[in-house]
């Protein structure tokens, strides 16, 4: 039998003795066991000192087994690139490689420069940095003392491996595959009802693997064999261990963290989205630490994860071990380690209860000090009704100061708790909705009425059998304790945040007495434990500085997650090219095939510019202007909205929606039209064909086609449902190409299309349908770079043919493929505006220059009665305008601002250049703007100066239209 | 009327530059071979629709959600007053028409056999795949309109075949989820 804490020769059901792994610690390689978590390993390894605490940077190490743990933080890194800064050592599975490291202290935690502060704890006491640090900015102070607060480095390296995500539906989800939880889970399988049952250790069996009893006739792990074999072998039951639910919320949605491999390229991290018709919560309970001085010391472990260590993983965390404990369950952590050959002392609280037989007792004695900095040397004991103290040596101190019910789920479910005086806790106070707690969550701490709790949530109806049974347990009983009475001592009430007893009593003198302001006073409760082990104790103590009943003093809201769950279990696959689509044209691989530079335009993958040998960017973009300009260009419009809608009503859908009249436009003609918001704003620009009596295609710009289609539907559903008029939004069933330029029309009289497509027969801003051979095509004479310009399009699938027929029909005129980049240039020449970039969120139609609609409509349209506002009339609204460089060499770039002078003479501005670019058809920089009273400025020919990074521009203020005013090339 | 076979429709994978998609045990990555997709919008209830189509489809449409009459033609319950039919073997052109042709003046008839094509996932572990990413489980028969990796889609389940019906544009990405997602089908 060892004589040395570590790992046992024999034990550990959790453990695969058969497969070693390795990994390192600070740099220093150390061993485990399959089957061990991080905290197992390192405690079988004696590392003692795993943290440094958060303010007064003392030494601290493991308290706990599961996600309660405050202490063990570390950072680990995996051989597959994953980096985990802020691990939880009691949830991470020990795999062979990991690299494991501290993360508070500097330059560790084992060797803490910051450990002098310690001693400086009478000047730093709750509140000292938000009384001191307020002046002159706490942001000056903030980045220094969050560094030396400590808690991991989000790693900069890209994390390699995606995380899977998935959703599941069933009828119930039990959350603990404890007692309760598998007497509930059997039952409602039983029921017939779907079951998702999820235990956050990677066995089933909760408290059982560690306090084994019989049930049914069996040792406990046999019941849990035939329980788990029996719900394997039917198919409605789905069994997810080594996961941990992290939050329920509305509608019967839970979010859970399951650990385990998956194929490669994927983390070892699914997280669920499960939606459950019932929740049944058998969460347990959580063993909560006694307030006694010196009570955060590496070596103060819990009582209950003491003996969990030594079952589950084979670790004796002490050989001489002093158990502190209020109740009966620290006595068994005494006996189990005895049997294991430590050599423990009780110390407990109860000053009625018998010695134990073979183990030495402190009846109604209390620990008054643990000697030792990095690890316990030993106690002080002293019996609470006086008396001789008692000094022990010791390596560990296991304190159980009685449980709490794990009651976060059933509060994020919007459960209510109520304080049970017997427990000396909080349980909760009936169901939340359809979610259920049942077993020690629900107050109930004996394995037999865990499992009547469990089997009777679980069952739907008579049941088809009787509840497992457990033999009866003395009934629970809990010592009343609160803190030592010794003022000048520290005890930790909170270990992760270092709060103490003292805090909350001053946090009561300067009157932070509501619960919300204790918490966020002195930080109780706060940070990645959400207050698991220290909630209570810091409720209790304010309750007795108020010296009102706990429940009086409430408890703060548990809020999701339960235990910290990674952002990028959170994206999941969503990163990268999976973030955000990029949708591709219908001829995508015939711009491939022609050398086309791609860029994203609104979401769109499209031809940015189409480079020949030896061109860099700009030079292929003026070729392409001037190719359009003198000769003919194809362009892929396909993104174009195209809006379907029919029905007896439409045209008078569509005055009503539109700023422009669309009642009048005859069928076969197209017409440019502003849609305003309800403010009167601007919000897109496009044109609108009319194809019959009761037929219209509307072609808002292609960032705008799926809003303006979801304004279509608003209106159509809710402002005006009365009127029959339907909508499609077929933007994608086509694909649109543009030939434009001055040869156009040589081009496309060449297309065998069963339609004319005469000056006469379909003039400027006219529109027909026919066929190409046997595919329906649609043509529009509308033209977005002052061209004469053939908007043709046809079933998307026919895209890529039709663009190499134009591109085959065109050769002969020279046609060249026609980027964005250019086109951004055509239009500017032209001074057609780009709707969000010549225009801002205030933007108008008179802004523009459009105001007759307005004048006159004689029904209302949206936007209408914003319009008649005094301060749409306001002459110092911005207006569009064209600027052109007065400086030769100096070009106006976009952005740059016009400035006027006040009577302080400080600079404000009055406008801004919207778009400017450098002009192949004029040799010269052109620009556009919307400036203060810009149509007065236009007409006085005024100069004015722009501001740009520090450097003035000066221009004259001209029409926007800087290319064929008239607009007689377009018409050709 | 113009010579046939001016223009050949490119087929999606290729138009789109889709590379296969390795199957795994349980589920088989395609897209489908829908030679007709058509959209069918009304309003107000759509009075003599249902009855228009019976000569066209041989049923009759379906006013109850989520549901799919026929096997093929098939027409698809997508939102009150619309439907979208589909038909993997009829002639696309000439469907449209018939349909056009049928139905009262106020249905607005659209072709959207290019704009609205489906990714079709065959096997038991189709609605494995679509749990990676879809909230909805769709049952035997029946149609959904939901997101699938935050996109929108109609799902179309009959057996152990599970169409995805998604916008052309938006392919490349989902093909490009689904291929990423395939290996987890089979791992729970």
């Amino acid at each position: 039998m060892s004589t040395r804490a570590g790992r046992v020769a024999q034990g550990g059901s959790a453990l695969d003795r058969s497969r070693p792994l390795s990994f390192t610690f600070g740099g220093r390689r150390l061993k485990g066991f399959a089957g061990d978590s991080l905290a197992s390993a390192l405690l079988a390894n004696g590392q003692a000192v795993l943290a440094r605490s958060f303010k007064y940077h003392r030494p601290r190490g493991l308290w706990g087994f599961g996600a309660e743990e405050p202490n063990a933080i570390l950072d680990v890194q995996y051989p597959d690139g994953r980096h985990d800064p802020n691990a939880r050592a009691t949830l991470v599975p020990l795999e062979d490689g990991q690299a494991v490291k501290t993360v508070h202290g500097w330059p560790s935690a084992g060797r803490d420069v910051y450990g002098f502060l310690d001693r400086l704890h009478p000047l730093i006491p709750a509140g000292f940095y938000y009384k001191t640090f307020i002046r002159p900015n706490w942001h000056l102070f903030e980045p220094r003392i969050r560094a030396m607060a400590g808690l991991g480095v989000v790693p900069v390296e890209r994390e390699p491996l995606l995380r899977a995500q998935r959703h599941h539906h069933t009828d119930v989800l039990v959350v603990g595959a404890g007692p309760a939880g598998l007497a509930a889970a059997r039952a409602a399988a039983a029921a017939g009802q779907r079951v998702l049952l999820v235990d956050d250790q990677p066995a089933p069996g909760g408290a059982l693997l560690v306090d084994p009893t019989d049930i049914d006739g069996m040792p406990a792990a046999a019941w849990v064999d035939r329980v788990i074999a029996d719900l394997g072998a039917m198919p409605n039951v789905t069994f997810l261990p080594s996961t941990t639910a992290m939050g329920l919320f509305d509608h019967g949605l839970a979010i859970l963290a399951e650990r385990r491999p998956v194929p490669a390229g994927f983390a070892p991290e699914y997280l669920w989205k499960v939606r459950a018709d019932r929740t049944i919560l058998a969460t347990g309970a959580i063993e909560r630490p006694l307030v006694f001085p010196d009570n955060d010391r590496p070596g103060v472990m819990s009582a209950f994860a003491a003996r969990a260590y030594l079952a589950r993983h084979g670790v004796r965390a002490g050989q001489a071990v002093v158990v502190l404990t209020g109740n009966d369950s620290g006595w068994r952590t005494a006996e189990a380690l005895a049997l294991a050959g430590s050599e423990p002392v009780i110390v407990d609280l109860r000053p009625d209860v018998a010695p134990h037989p073979s183990i030495p007792t402190h009846v109604g004695s209390v620990v008054i000090a643990v000697q030792g900095r990095v690890g316990v040397a030993g106690v002080v004991v002293e019996p609470l009704a006086g008396g001789p103290r008692t000094e022990l040596a010791c390596d560990l101190v296991a304190v159980s100061g009685g449980w709490t019910p794990t009651v976060h789920l059933h509060m994020h479910a919007g459960g209510k708790l109520r304080f049970d005086e017997r427990l000396d806790a909080f349980v909760p106070a009936g169901e939340a909705g359809s979610v259920a707690t049942v077993g020690a969550a629900n107050g109930r701490f004996d394995t037999a009425g865990c499992l009547a709790d469990g089997h009777r949530a679980g069952s739907i109806g008579s049941g088809s059998f009787a509840a497992p049974e457990a033999e009866a347990e003395p009934a629970y009983r809990q010592a009343r304790w609160r803190k030592l009475d010794r003022p000048k001592v520290r005890q930790w009430v909170d270990l992760q945040n270092d709060v103490t007893a003292k805090d909350v009593s001053l946090a009561r003198q300067e009157n932070y007495v509501s619960v919300e302001h204790l918490k966020r006073y002195t930080t109780l409760g706060m940070a990645t434990d959400q207050g698991k082990t220290s909630n209570l104790n810091g409720l209790a103590l304010m309750a007795d500085e108020l010296a009102v009943p706990v429940e009086q003093v409430g408890t703060t809201t548990f809020r999701p997650p339960f235990t910290p769950v990674s952002f990028a279990a959170i994206a999941g696959s969503r990163r990268e090219a999976l973030l955000t689509p990029l949708r591709l044209l219908p001829a995508d691989r015939e711009h491939v095939r022609v050398g086309a530079v791609f860029d994203d335009y609104g979401g769109w993958s499209r031809p940015a510019f189409y480079p020949q040998e030896g061109e860099g960017r700009a030079e292929a973009i003026a070729r392409e202007v001037l190719a359009t300009r003198q000769g003919v260009a194809l362009f892929d419009g396909s993104p174009l909205g195209k809006i379907e809608l029919a029905g007896k009503d439409a045209a008078v859908f569509l005055d009503r929606l539109f700023y422009h009249s669309l009642g009048d436009l005859k069928p076969g003609r197209v017409r440019y039209v502003f849609m305003l918001t309800e403010h009167g704003k601007l919000y897109d620009d496009g044109v609108v064909s009319r194809l019959a009596e009761d037929r219209f295609l509307l072609s808002p710009s292609s960032s705008h086609a799926t809003g303006v289609h979801a304004l279509v539907e608003e209106w159509r559903q809710t402002g005006w449902p009365e009127l029959g008029v339907v909508a499609s939004n077929v933007t994608t069933a086509w694909a649109t190409f543009a030939v434009t330029g001055p040869k156009a029309r040589v081009v496309v009289g060449r297309l065998p299309v069963d339609v004319d497509l005469s000056a006469q027969a379909l003039p400027h801003m006219g529109f027909v349908q026919g066929r190409l051979g046997d595919v329906p095509v649609r043509i529009a004479r509308v033209s977005f770079t002052g061209e004469l310009s053939f908007e043709i399009s046809v079933p998307a699938g026919y895209g890529p043919s039709l663009y190499r027929l134009l591109a085959d029909l065109g050769k002969e005129q020279g046609i060249v493929p026609l980027g964005s980049e250019a086109l951004l240039v055509l239009r500017a020449e032209k001074g057609y505006v780009l709707v969000g970039r010549d225009t801002d969120g205030n933007t108008e139609p008179q802004d523009l220059g459009i105001t007759a609609p307005l004048r006159k409509k004689q029904h209302d349209f949206v936007g209408r009665r914003s319009l008649m506002r005094p301060v749409s009339r306001d002459e110092r609204r911005l207006e569009l305008v064209g600027l052109l460089n007065t400086v030769p060499d100096e070009p106006i770039p976009t952005g740059a601002h016009m400035f006027e002078r006040d009577a302080g003479g400080s600079r404000r501005s009055r406008g801004y250049v919207t778009s400017a670019y450098q002009s192949p058809t004029l040799g010269r920089p052109i620009a556009l703007g919307i400036v203060a009273d810009g149509r007065r400025l236009q007409a006085e020919g005024a100069r004015v100066d722009l501001f740009h990074l520090g450097k003035v521009y000066h221009a004259k203020v001209v029409s926007p239209v800087f290319y064929d005013p008239a607009g007689e090339r377009l018409r050709g | 009327m113009a010579e046939p076979s001016i223009l050949t429709p490119a087929p999606l994978e290729q138009a789109l530059d889709l590379p296969p998609i390795p199957g795994v045990a349980g589920l088989r990555v395609t897209v489908a071979p829908i030679r007709a997709a058509v959209g069918l919008a009304s309003t107000h209830g759509s009075a003599g629709l249902p009855e228009s189509l019976e000569g066209v489809l041989g049923h009759r449409l379906d006013r109850r959600p989520g549901s799919c009459q026929g096997n093929d033609p098939c027409s698809i319950w997508t939102a009150p007053d619309r439907w979208l039919v589909t038909s993997d073997r009829v002639e696309r052109f000439a469907f449209v028409a018939g349909i056009m042709a049928a139905v009262p003046r106020s249905v607005l008839v659209t072709d959207v056999t290019d704009g609205l094509p489906a990714i079709e996932l065959t096997g038991s572990g189709a609605r494995a795949l679509l749990a990676h990413g879809c909230s909805v489980e769709v049952a035997d028969g029946c149609s959904a309109r939901t997101l699938l990796a935050l996109q929108p889609v109609t799902l179309v389940a009959r057996g152990d075949r599970v169409r995805v019906f998604v916008d052309r544009s938006l392919v490349p990405f989902l093909w490009s989820w689904i291929g990423r997602h395939v290996p987890l089908v089979g791992t729970g």
